[in-house]
């Protein structure tokens, strides 16, 4: 089923990064394979978002890593999925102190950071916006390695909405 | 519950439950439904059982003329003004040609019986014009019945509607005139210039009502968007058009006929779906109104004189209408169904004929045609019988003219077309489907190579996950590098509804349109995942748009 007039509603839309993701979200991983840093940001989303179902999360996530790599090349991977119980979008990002090298990217090179998004079964424009605007950002080379560098968690949100100078 | 008067409660119950047995009976005969009706009426009432009696008859007539007020109402909606303005002509000529042959020959008939009977040229010339005035009138309420019955559309339905709708106008002129002359000539008081002024102004009295409520319904109209409302107001101004009309003593059915015809001229868009939920609405009415008119005819202990006016009048009308129909239909070049079979449309005579013949044993109650019979009684008895004939008659033979027109079943709308079909008829089912975990560049390419604007997007299993359209892609259109990491299930739309093919389409776009969706996957009846089509809804309306002019060819 398609719904009426999604454009118009996609006009309306926001796509402030700050909005979705809080230092809480944002972790720092030493594991250097894929299964264990998805893990670890999904506990880092259930105890610090409202999702409370980790085992929907974890469904959901390693069902579309089984659908096609979501390392989108560049060291970066935006792991994503569409949960009936959530609200409004939310994020998770990982910063991989070890490249993770079993990732399968796209242009075969280790991620170096993740970014994990969740959002509504309903949110489909929004979604959309979200995931495209994390892959256009970070095109930036000087922010990927300005990000894989960041000391903290504060840092690394500042670096990511441009308030850092 | 000790004031509650249970016999009209079961009268109104018996009536409309008996009509609509004595209906299917005589649909199954192929005969109008509408003689079932009357036929029902006929039986239970004065001429047979006397279930109904004439008390009955006269505590139900108020909603007699709720019933005439509704037909009126629905008539005038079948009055567009592009006719009028295309056979505006045709339709006068006609019109005179119908209603004064009618007049002149069931006038002369009857003239010539009264004279011989009473020796009075006077009392046999009043009788002959006010006969005549009345045998113009054609009933449009039975022959309305039966085009709609009968799903009839062409030129000769449009031509029938037109006549029968406004030869009540030209009866009343004649009629009005008619008294008048018979009055002056029977030694009563009175000019025919007065006639004409009460004529003139009944006339307009009418048009004006009509018109000042259309006007005012469609005010409501513009304000008032749900169907159910919009039908309860019409339901209401009608019945305050109708108790003015009364009170006022104008043609009731004139009234809500000019209502109709300018609310139809004025908001065509919004009144037609008020005119089809007031047809809905009006059926158990209708019904009522037929058995009541069966019910009410007396028809015992006439003369056997009367008896042979009343074979004389049937003929002489009959002849008349035809006659007349046929050279004005020849005047005016009109089409060729028009001319041979119009006439045979005008025999139905109904509510005109008997208000009018009521209104003339008023005037002419006190004349005596024989010793022992008044003109007033002997017109209203003569009426009587003559309306009994022609309504047995008249439905079977406008059956018969749109028969032989070929406008039977011609009168499809869309709403027939969609009922009439499942979500089978119309689905698309050489779809391909989008596996989920296609990148989009690949999915993109699928709209690029294949005709459909939406495709079913399917897991491994080959179950139905969701729906991949050109809107989805649109949505990230301007971030083509993503086209290559992101998969069909990433931006297709989850799927929450879903229909199968045996699903009747009127449900399934009913909910399209409450869900806001524009197009729904089918999926197979015994596996509620497995996907067989799409359904479409702009898809749809084009095919049900051509599917209604395909059915409305001869």
């Amino acid at each position: 089923m398609v719904e009426r007039n999604s454009v118009t509603r996609k006009n309306n839309l926001g796509t402030d990064l700050s909005s979705v993701l809080t230092p809480k979200l944002v972790c720092f991983l030493e594991c250097s394979r894929k299964k264990e840093a998805l893990e670890k940001m999904i506990d880092c989303l259930c105890a610090n978002s409202e999702i409370r179902n980790r085992n929907e999360l974890a469904e959901g996530i390693f069902h579309r890593e089984e659908l096609m790599s979501t390392g989108i090349g560049m060291g970066v991977a935006v792991p994503h999925v569409r949960l009936a119980s959530i609200k409004k979008p939310v994020m998770c990002a990982a910063v991989c102190r070890n490249p993770i090298t079993d990732y399968e990217s796209l242009d075969g090179a280790p991620v170096r950071l993740i970014f994990m998004i969740v959002a509504g079964k309903d949110q489909h424009a929004q979604y959309l916006r979200l995931l495209s605007s994390i892959s256009s950002k970070l095109k930036n080379e000087k922010l990927r390695n300005a990000l894989i560098s960041a000391s903290d968690a504060e840092t690394f949100c500042q670096i990511l909405s441009g308030k850092d100078k | 519950m000790e004031n509650v008067n249970f016999t009209i409660m079961f009268i109104l119950g018996f009536s409309i439950l008996g009509g609509l047995m004595g209906a299917s009976f005589f649909q199954k005969l192929r005969i109008p439904q509408v003689l079932g009706y009357i036929v029902i009426g006929l039986i239970i009432g004065e001429s047979g059982l006397r279930i109904i009696n004439r008390s009955d008859v006269i505590a139900l007539q108020p909603l007699t003329f709720f019933a005439l007020g509704i037909i009126g109402f629905l008539v005038g909606g079948g009055l567009k003004g592009e006719n009028f303005k295309k056979y505006g002509r045709q339709f006068s000529a006609i019109l005179l040609g119908e209603g004064l042959g009618a007049f002149f020959l069931v006038g002369i008939l009857v003239a010539l019986i009264m004279f011989k009977l009473s020796h009075n040229i006077s009392i046999a010339v009043a009788t002959g014009v006010v006969f005549g005035a009345i045998a113009s009138a054609t009933d449009p309420a039975s022959t309305i019945d039966v085009l709609w019955e009968y799903r009839a559309l062409g030129i000769l339905t449009t031509s029938l509607t037109a006549i029968v709708a406004l030869d009540d106008a030209l009866a009343m002129t004649l009629y009005g005139l008619g008294t008048s002359a018979a009055q002056i000539l029977t030694g009563g008081s009175g000019s025919i210039l007065e006639a004409i002024e009460k004529v003139a102004l009944t006339l307009l009295g009418a048009v004006g009502l009509g018109a000042i409520s259309a006007l005012a319904l469609k005010f409501i109209l513009q304000k008032v968007h749900q169907p159910e409302r919009s039908l309860a107001f019409a339901v209401g101004l009608l019945l305050l058009l109708i108790s003015m009309a009364i009170s006022l003593d104008i043609d009731v059915i004139l009234t809500t006929m000019t209502l109709g015809c300018v609310l139809t001229n004025i908001v065509p868009r919004q009144s037609e779906k008020l005119f089809n939920h007031m047809r809905n609405f009006s059926t158990p009415i209708y019904v009522l109104f037929f058995v009541l008119a069966g019910a009410r005819m007396g028809i015992s202990r006439m003369p056997i004189w009367l008896w042979v006016i009343v074979i004389l009048y049937v003929i002489g009308r009959s002849t008349g209408k035809m006659t007349g129909a046929y050279l004005g239909a020849s005047i005016t070049h009109s089409a060729p169904v028009v001319r041979r079979y119009l006439g045979l449309g005008l025999f139905a005579q109904g509510g005109v004929a008997i208000g009018l013949s009521i209104m003339a044993s008023h005037h002419l109650g006190k004349i005596m045609v024989t010793e022992n019979l008044a003109l007033g009684d002997a017109i209203i008895s003569g009426v009587a019988a003559t309306t009994l004939i022609v309504q047995l008659i008249g439905p079977p033979t406008v059956k018969l003219a749109i028969k032989l027109s070929g406008e039977i079943g011609r009168n499809i709308t869309k709403e027939d077309v969609i009922n009439s079909w499942k979500v089978a008829d119309v689905m698309d089912t050489d779809i391909v489907t989008i596996p989920e975990n296609e990148p989009l560049s690949r999915a993109a390419q699928t709209f690029v190579n294949q005709d459909y604007l939406v495709y079913p997007v399917v897991n491994r299993h080959n179950k139905i996950v969701g729906i991949l359209s050109l809107q989805n892609l649109k949505d990230i259109l301007d971030d083509r590098d993503s086209w290559n990491w992101l998969v069909a299930s990433d931006v297709m739309t989850p799927v929450q509804y879903r229909v199968v093919p045996s699903s009747p389409l009127k449900e399934v776009l009913e909910q399209c349109n409450q869900l806001h969706i524009d197009q729904i996957p089918v999926v197979k009846e015994s596996d509620g995942d497995a996907p067989v089509g799409i359904l479409d809804v702009a898809k749809v309306e084009q095919l049900v748009d051509k599917e209604t002019l395909r059915r409305q060819q001869p």
